[in-house]
C-alpha cells in the first residue's frame, strides 16, 4: 500500500524523466507502426513551397482562401476545415475586411469548421456542458511534463459556449453527429481523466493514409474551372485546408509538428475509429496495488530465489500485458506506477525479511548461549551430586553408626540427582532444538558464510571427481577450503584418523593446483627405512656408497615442479625431521655423495593421524617443522561422525565390489545398513570398504544381511582407550571441536561422559594454577577461541567453587587437601598437584583463625 | 487650400468632395484583386503614389533631369522637388527637397514634401522620422500628420497610427480622410464597432464616399449584421464597386438582408464577373451547375434556378426597348440582325452564360466564322468564354 502510494507520488510528481519513461513503450510503438489503413474520407490541402512561391511566404490574402473554400464546396466537400480563424480581422495588406468578408461569404456555401481565434482564453474543460460552438475548434495541445504532446483536451470553454477540439468538431461535422451528444462523443473518443483524449499519431508532420494535395493544385483547378477535378478531390469528403504559414511547433511522439497538424492526426484517428485510450488512474492504482501486494507476499513467504523468480515474472508479465494491451486493444498502461510499486514493495519486503531474519538469528543465538550456560550449570550440579553421593557411600562404609541417617541422606541425594539429570536432559533437548532452528535459519540466510545448496551440490560434484564421496557438510567445507588454498603454494597439513581419505585430499590439492600437469609423488614416511631415508628422499650420485652404480633421483627431485605428499609425517625420527626441515626451508638439498646442492620447487602436502601439536607439546615433533607444515590444516572427521556418508559410501562400495566380482544386483538390506551406520569404524572408509568387499564376496544371496557383514556383535564405541596415551591435548582438541559439549566429546572419544568431565576438571585446575587463579585467563587458555571462553569460564567457576565448598569446613590446609583428594578421587592422578596447590592457595589467602 | 493639402489628398484613395475642389471618379480599390500581388509599398487600401494626377503647382519649364541651380532660391528648388514628386519621380524628388532644406532648414513645406516622397518611395521609417520631426515644430500641419498616419498604417503600427489620426481629428473634425483611415485602423485592431462608427461618420458628412460605404457594409457583415449590411452593399454596388456587386448578388442569392431573388443575384454577379470578380463568376458557375442538375439540389430548386436564368435573359431585353423579339431568339441575335456586332458579342456571352443554348451555339459559330466586315473570326472574348464553358462541362471545345 505504502509502496503504491510512493510510486504514485513518483509517477505524478516525478517530472519529465518519469513521464518519458511512463510513455516510452507507447511512443516507440507509435513511431514503429507501419500498417496504417487509408482514411479515404479525409483529404488535406496543404500549403507547400510551390504555393508559397505563388502567394507569398507570410499569411495569405483571405480572398484566396475564400475561393478555395467555395471551390471545395462546389466540388461537393461535406465539410471544410480551416486553420484560419473565421471572423477575425486580418491586416489590410492581406485583404483586410474585404477578404475577411469574402471568406465569411464562402463559408456560407459549405460547412466550414475553423480554428478558434488564438486570442481567445484557453481553459480546458472536462465535459462540454452546454451549449456548444459546433463550427469552431480549438487547437490547444497541452504537453505532458516531459514536453511531449500525446493527447488533446476535448473541450475548452473560452466564453459562454464550449469549444470542442478542432479534430473532433471537424469529424463531427462530417459524420453529422452535431450537436455533440455525450453518447455520440463517448462512442467515438475514449476520454481519459482530465477530459483529454489520446491522439493516434501516424507518420510524420501530416498523418499517413490520408490524401494530401498541394494547395496550388486545388487553386489551379479552381482557376481553370475544372469542376470534375474538384469533384473527384472533394466530393463527400472532409477537406482540411492548411493555409497558414508554419508557426511554432511542439514535440509529439512522432516528431515536431504544429498544433493544427496534431488536430489533423486526431481527426484521422477518429475517422479510422482508433480506440487508443489511457488506463484510468483508479484501475492503474488497483493494478499497482495488486502487483505490490503480490511481490511483498512472495518475498515474505516464499524461499528467496523462488520469490525473486516470482517478482521478475510479475514484472515481465506486466510488460507483456502492457504491450499486448497496446497492440490489440489500444489500451495504454503506465509503466512507472505499477512497476515502481512492485519494485518498492519488493525492496521493502526484502528489508523487512532481512531485518527479521537477522533479529531471529540474534535472539536464537542469545537463547542458545543461555541454554548452554544452563546446561553447564545442570551438568555441574549432576556431577557435584554424584560426587556427594560417592562421598556419602564412602561414609556409609566407614561409619556404620550413622548408617541410617546417612542412608536417608543418600536417598535424598539420589532423589536430587535424578531430578538434576532430568533437568539436564530437558535443557539438552532444548539446546538441540534451538541449534536445529538456528542452523536452518543460517542455511536460509543468504548472508551466512555456510555453503548454499547450489554451492553444496557443486562441491559434492568436485569432491566426487577427486574420488571423495560425501554429503557431509564438514567434509565439504574442508574440501572448499582445500579448493581455495590449492592454487597457492601454501603447504597443507591433513590430519584425521586412518582411512578418512587423507591421500585423496592430497591428490585433489595437487589436481586443483597449477601444478596439476607436473608429477605427484606420494611417500609414506613410516615405510621408508631409517637408513635409506636420505637416499630415498634426496637420491644419490654414482659411487656414493657401495652398490650406488648409477645416479638416482630422490622423491623430491622426482616431484620437482609438482607436489610431494609426505604421509605419516608424525612417524619421522628427530634427525629425519631436521633433514626434512632444511629442504622445506631452503628448497635445496644435497644428494648423497653430491658436492653441489640440488634445487627443487615442490609443494608439500603432509598428512598424519597423530596429533602433531601434541607432539610439539610432548617434544617428539619439532616445533619449527610443525610451523613449516601447517600452512593450511585440514581435519577430516572420522566416518562414525557422519553416518549419512556411511550409507552413501556403503551403497557405492557394495555396487563397485559386486561389479568387480561379477555379481550384479547386490543390495544392502535395511537391517545391514542400520548396522553399518551404528558401527564405530575405527578404520574408517578403509575398514568399511574391506567389510563390504568381504560381505559381497561371501554373501549367499544378492541381498546383503546383517550377518553377512560379520561385524563384531557387541562393539565398544571406545575405540580410543581413556588412558595416558590419549593425551590431555587430544581431549582438549576434541572439547574445542565440540564447543565443550561433554556428551558430544564423550561420543567422539568413545568415553563415558564423566571421564571427559574429570579430564576437563583436571585441565581446568591446572590452567587455574598456571593463570594464578585468574578464571578468565584460564578459561581463554583452555578455550583457545574467545567465543568459547565464556562457557569454559562458567564451567571453571563451577568446578572451582565446588572445590572450595568441599574444603570449607576444614581448619587446616592439610586436612582440606586430604578431604579433597578423597572427594575428587576420579581425577587423573597427574592433576592432583594442581588440586592441592589450589586448596593451599585458598587456605593461604583465607584469614587465619577464622 | 494650399498645395501641401492637395498633395496629401492626391495619394489618398477615395474621392472626398469636401476635401477636393473637384470630385474624382472612384479609383479601383487595390484590395479587389482576386489574385494576390506582392504587397504594395503602401499596404492599406490607398491608391499607389505613382498614379496621382499631375499637380498644377510646379512650373512647367523645369525638367526632371536639370540640376538645381547652384546658388538658387530655396523656394524655387522646393518647387522643382514638388514637380518631380507630382510626376511620380519620388526618388529624384528627394534630391532638390533635401537641398532646399539644407539651404533653409525651417522650410516646413519642403520637409512635409520630403516626408511624402519618402513614404511614397516605401522608406517608411525615414518618412516617419522626418514627419515626426516636422510635427514637433509645427503641430498644426494636419496634412503632414495624415501622411505620417498613412506611413504608420503602412508599417502596421496600429496604436501609433490611431493616436496620430485622433490628434488630427481633434484639431479638425472635418478631416474625412483621417476619419476613414481611422476606420481601417480600428478594424485592423479588431475594434469592429469602432470601425463602423468611423465609417458612419464619414458617410454622415459625405454620402457619396463609396469606399467608406463598402467598408461599412463589410464590417457590418463581419459582425453578422447582415440586415444592415445588405443595403449598404447595394448602394456601393449601384455606385459601381465590383466587389460590392458580388456581395449584393450573394445577398440576393442567399436571401440575407433582402428577400431571396435569384434573378437579381444573377444580374449582380454577371456585372461583377464582367469586371473580373472571380467569386462572382464562381457563384454563377454554381448556379448553372444547380440548373443542370449536377449539384445536389432538389428538383424544385433546380427548376427555380433554371427559371431565374430565363427571367434574367428576358430582362436583358429591357435595356433595348427599341428591339423587337422574334420568337425565342437571343437578344444578341437581334443585335446582330441590326449589324450591331460590337454590342452583340458581350450580350451573347451574357446570355450563353445564363444557359441560353441558342446563344451558346451562335457564339461557337461566330468564333469560327466571324462576320464579314464586322467581326473577325477567333475573337479573344468568345474564346475565353468558350474555354470556361468547356471547363464547366457545358460544351466540348472544338480545336
Amino acid at each position: 500500500m505504502g509502496a503504491t502510494l510512493v510510486a504514485a507520488a513518483i509517477s505524478l510528481f516525478g517530472g519529465a524523466g518519469i513521464t518519458a519513461l511512463d510513455w516510452s513503450v507507447y511512443d516507440r510503438w507509435l513511431r514503429g507502426r507501419v500498417d496504417v489503413a487509408d482514411t479515404p474520407s479525409l483529404v488535406i490541402v496543404a500549403r507547400d513551397p510551390a504555393s508559397e512561391a505563388r502567394f507569398g511566404a507570410g499569411a495569405w490574402d483571405r480572398a484566396v482562401l475564400a475561393r478555395v473554400v467555395a471551390g471545395l464546396g462546389r466540388g461537393g466537400a461535406a465539410v471544410v476545415g480551416l486553420d484560419v480563424p473565421l471572423g477575425t480581422p486580418s491586416a489590410p495588406g492581406r485583404g483586410g475586411a474585404s477578404s475577411d468578408a469574402l471568406l465569411v461569404q464562402a463559408a456560407q456555401t459549405v460547412e466550414v469548421v475553423s480554428v478558434m481565434a488564438p486570442s481567445a482564453p484557453r481553459v480546458p474543460q472536462a465535459t462540454p456542458g452546454t451549449p456548444v460552438e459546433p463550427m469552431l475548434g480549438h487547437t490547444l495541445a497541452e504537453p505532458d511534463p516531459d514536453g511531449v504532446v500525446r493527447a488533446v483536451p476535448l473541450w475548452l470553454k473560452p466564453g459562454e459556449r464550449a469549444v470542442p477540439a478542432f479534430g473532433l468538431a471537424f469529424v463531427a461535422a462530417l459524420t453529422g453527429s452535431v450537436p455533440f451528444g455525450q453518447p455520440d462523443i463517448e462512442s467515438r473518443v475514449a476520454v481519459a481523466a482530465r477530459g483529454r483524449a489520446l491522439v493516434d499519431f501516424t507518420g510524420g508532420a501530416l498523418p499517413r493514409g490520408v490524401n494530401v494535395v498541394p494547395f496550388l493544385e486545388v487553386w489551379t483547378a479552381i482557376e481553370q474551372g475544372h469542376a470534375d477535378r474538384l469533384q473527384a478531390l472533394a466530393n463527400e469528403k472532409a477537406v482540411l485546408v492548411l493555409a497558414e504559414p508554419a508557426r511554432a511547433t511542439v514535440r509529439t511522439p512522432v516528431g515536431e509538428m504544429s498544433s493544427i497538424a496534431i488536430q489533423a492526426h486526431f481527426a484521422r484517428g477518429l475517422l479510422a475509429n482508433s480506440r487508443l485510450r489511457e488506463a484510468s488512474p483508479v484501475a492503474t492504482a488497483a493494478v499497482a496495488l495488486v502487483l505490490a501486494a503480490l511481490a511483498a507476499w512472495l518475498l515474505l513467504s516464499a524461499r528467496w530465489w523462488l520469490a525473486l523468480v516470482g517478482v521478475v515474472t510479475l514484472a515481465a508479465g506486466y510488460e507483456v500485458a502492457l504491450v499486448f494491451g497496446l497492440v490489440k486493444a489500444g489500451l495504454v498502461l503506465p509503466i512507472v506506477l505499477p512497476l515502481g510499486a512492485l519494485a518498492l514493495a519488493s525492496l521493502g519486503a526484502l528489508l523487512t525479511r532481512h531485518r527479521a531474519s537477522g533479529t531471529r538469528i540474534r535472539r536464537l543465538e542469545d537463547e542458545n548461549a543461555q541454554a548452554r550456560e544452563a546446561l553447564m550449570r545442570h551438568e555441574s550440579a549432576v556431577e557435584d551430586l554424584e560426587e556427594d553421593l560417592d562421598a556419602a557411600r564412602a561414609a556409609v562404609t566407614r561409619s556404620t553408626g550413622a548408617e541410617r541417617d546417612l542412608g536417608c541422606a543418600a536417598d535424598a541425594l539420589r532423589e536430587q540427582l535424578a531430578q538434576a539429570r532430568r533437568q539436564e536432559e530437558a535443557t539438552r533437548q532444548r539446546l538441540e532444538s534451538l541449534e536445529r532452528e538456528l542452523s536452518g535459519l543460517r542455511a536460509a540466510d543468504p548472508r551466512a558464510g555456510a555453503p548454499t545448496d547450489a554451492e553444496q551440490n557443486a562441491l559434492r560434484r568436485a569432491c566426487e571427481e577427486a574420488g571423495v564421496l560425501t554429503c557431509d557438510a564438514a567434509v565439504l567445507a574442508v574440501f572448499r577450503d582445500l579448493e581455495r588454498a590449492a592454487r597457492s603454494s601454501l603447504p597443507i597439513l591433513i590430519t584425521g584418523e586412518p582411512g578418512t581419505g587423507k591421500e585423496l585430499f592430497a591428490r585433489a590439492a595437487h589436481r586443483l593446483s597449477a601444478r596439476a600437469a607436473r608429477p605427484f609423488v606420494a611417500v609414506n614416511m613410516a615405510a621408508v627405512p631409517a637408513e635409506l631415508f636420505e637416499g630415498e628422499l634426496f637420491g644419490h650420485v654414482k659411487g656414493a656408497f657401495t652398490g650406488a652404480v648409477a645416479d638416482r633421483r630422490g622423491y623430491f627431485e622426482q616431484a620437482d615442479g609438482g607436489t610431494i605428499f609426505l604421509d605419516e609425517i608424525g612417524e619421522l625420527r628427530a634427525d629425519q625431521q631436521s633433514k626434512l626441515l632444511r629442504v622445506l626451508q631452503e628448497k635445496v638439498f644435497h644428494k648423497v655423495g653430491a658436492a653441489r646442492p640440488t634445487r627443487v620447487d615442490v609443494r608439500v602436502v603432509a598428512a598424519s593421524n597423530r596429533d602433531l601439536e601434541r607432539g610439539v607439546a610432548e617434544g617428539w615433533f619439532r616445533e619449527d617443522l610443525w610451523f613449516r607444515l601447517k600452512g593450511l590444516v585440514l581435519w577430516l572427521p572420522p566416518l562414525r561422525a557422519r553416518p549419512d556418508d556411511v550409507a552413501l559410501l556403503a551403497s557405492r562400495i557394495a555396487a563397485d565390489a559386486a561389479a568387480e566380482l561379477g555379481r550384479p544386483g547386490v543390495a544392502l538390506s535395511e537391517d545391514a545398513m542400520a548396522a553399518l551406520r551404528s558401527h564405530a569404524w575405527p578404520g574408517n572408509v578403509r575398514e568399511l570398504q574391506n567389510c563390504l568387499r568381504q560381505a559381497v564376496a561371501l554373501a549367499a544371496g544378492p541381498l546383503l544381511k546383517r550377518e553377512d557383514l560379520r561385524l563384531p556383535a557387541l562393539e565398544r564405541r571406545g575405540a580410543v582407550e581413556p588412558g595416558a596415551e590419549t593425551g590431555d591435548a587430544a581431549v582438549l582438541a576434541s572439547l574445542r571441536r565440540h564447543g565443550f559439549d561433554m556428551q558430544a566429546t564423550a561420543g567422539e572419544l568413545g568415553w563415558d561422559r564423566s571421564t571427559v568431565t574429570q579430564r576437563l576438571k583436571g585441565l581446568g585446575f591446572r590452567a587455574l594454577v598456571e593463570a594464578g587463579g585468574d578464571r578468565a585467563r584460564a578459561a581463554l587458555d583452555l578455550a583457545g577461541d574467545p567465543p568459547l571462553a565464556r562457557a569454559v569460564e562458567l564451567k571453571l567457576r563451577e568446578y572451582h567453587e565446588h572445590l572450595l565448598r568441599s574444603v570449607a569446613g576444614f581448619d587446616t590446609a592439610e586436612a582440606a587437601v586430604a578431604a579433597s583428594r578423597r572427594r575428587f578421587k576420579n581425577l587423573p592422578e597427574r592433576h592432583f598437584r594442581s588440586l592441592e596447590s589450589l586448596v593451599r592457595q585458598h587456605f593461604d589467602r583465607r584469614p587465619p583463625a577464622a | 487650400m494650399n498645395s501641401t493639402t492637395r498633395l496629401v489628398v492626391l495619394v489618398l484613395p477615395i474621392a472626398l468632395a469636401s476635401g477636393c475642389a473637384t470630385p474624382r471618379p472612384a479609383p479601383t480599390p487595390t484590395a479587389i484583386a482576386t489574385t494576390p500581388s506582392p504587397p504594395p509599398a503602401v499596404a492599406i487600401p490607398l491608391a499607389p503614389p505613382s498614379s496621382p494626377r499631375p499637380p498644377v503647382v510646379a512650373p512647367p519649364a523645369t525638367t526632371s533631369d536639370s540640376a538645381p541651380p547652384a546658388a538658387a532660391d530655396p523656394t524655387r528648388i522646393l518647387d522643382l522637388g514638388r514637380a518631380l514628386l507630382a510626376r511620380g519621380e519620388t526618388v529624384e524628388a528627394t534630391v532638390p527637397l533635401r537641398e532646399a532644406l539644407r539651404l533653409k532648414p525651417d522650410l516646413a513645406e519642403a520637409r512635409a514634401s520630403l516626408g511624402l516622397a519618402l513614404y511614397a518611395m516605401g522608406d517608411l521609417d525615414a518618412a516617419v522620422e522626418e514627419l515626426r520631426g516636422l510635427l514637433r515644430v509645427r503641430p498644426d500641419l494636419a496634412e503632414a500628420r495624415l501622411t505620417l498616419a498613412a506611413a504608420l498604417v503602412a508599417r502596421q503600427d496600429w496604436p501609433a497610427a490611431r493616436a496620430e489620426l485622433e490628434t488630427a481629428l481633434a484639431a479638425s473634425p472635418d478631416l474625412l480622410q483621417a476619419q476613414y483611415t481611422l476606420g481601417v485602423v480600428r478594424y485592423a485592431q479588431g475594434d469592429l464597432a469602432g470601425a463602423i462608427e468611423a465609417y458612419r461618420r464619414v458617410l454622415a458628412r459625405e454620402p457619396r464616399a463609396v469606399d467608406a460605404r463598402y467598408n461599412l457594409a463589410l464590417v457590418l457583415k463581419l459582425t453578422r449584421r447582415d440586415a444592415e449590411a445588405t443595403p449598404e452593399f447595394l448602394a456601393a454596388a449601384e455606385a459601381g464597386l465590383p466587389r460590392a456587386q458580388y456581395f449584393a448578388g450573394a445577398a440576393y442569392a442567399t436571401g440575407v438582408g433582402v428577400p431571396r431573388d435569384l434573378v437579381a443575384a444573377i444580374a449582380w454577379w454577371t456585372r461583377a464577373a464582367e469586371q473580373g470578380v472571380a467569386q462572382a463568376e464562381e457563384g454563377l458557375a454554381q448556379l448553372r451547375q444547380s440548373a443542370s442538375g449536377r449539384a445536389r439540389r432538389s428538383p424544385a430548386d433546380r427548376q427555380a434556378v433554371e427559371q431565374a436564368f430565363g427571367e434574367y435573359r428576358a430582362r436583358l431585353w429591357n435595356e433595348y426597348p427599341d428591339l423587337a423579339r422574334q420568337g425565342d431568339e437571343p437578344l444578341g441575335a437581334a443585335l446582330l440582325r441590326q449589324g450591331r456586332a460590337r454590342e452583340a458579342v458581350p450580350v451573347l456571352i451574357r446570355e450563353a452564360a445564363a444557359l441560353s443554348e441558342p446563344a451558346q451555339r451562335m457564339l461557337e459559330t461566330l468564333y469560327h466564322q466571324g462576320i464579314e466586315g464586322q467581326l473577325p473570326a477567333h475573337d479573344a472574348r468568345i474564346l475565353a468564354y468558350l474555354k470556361s464553358a468547356a471547363a464547366e462541362g457545358r460544351s466540348r471545345p472544338r480545336p
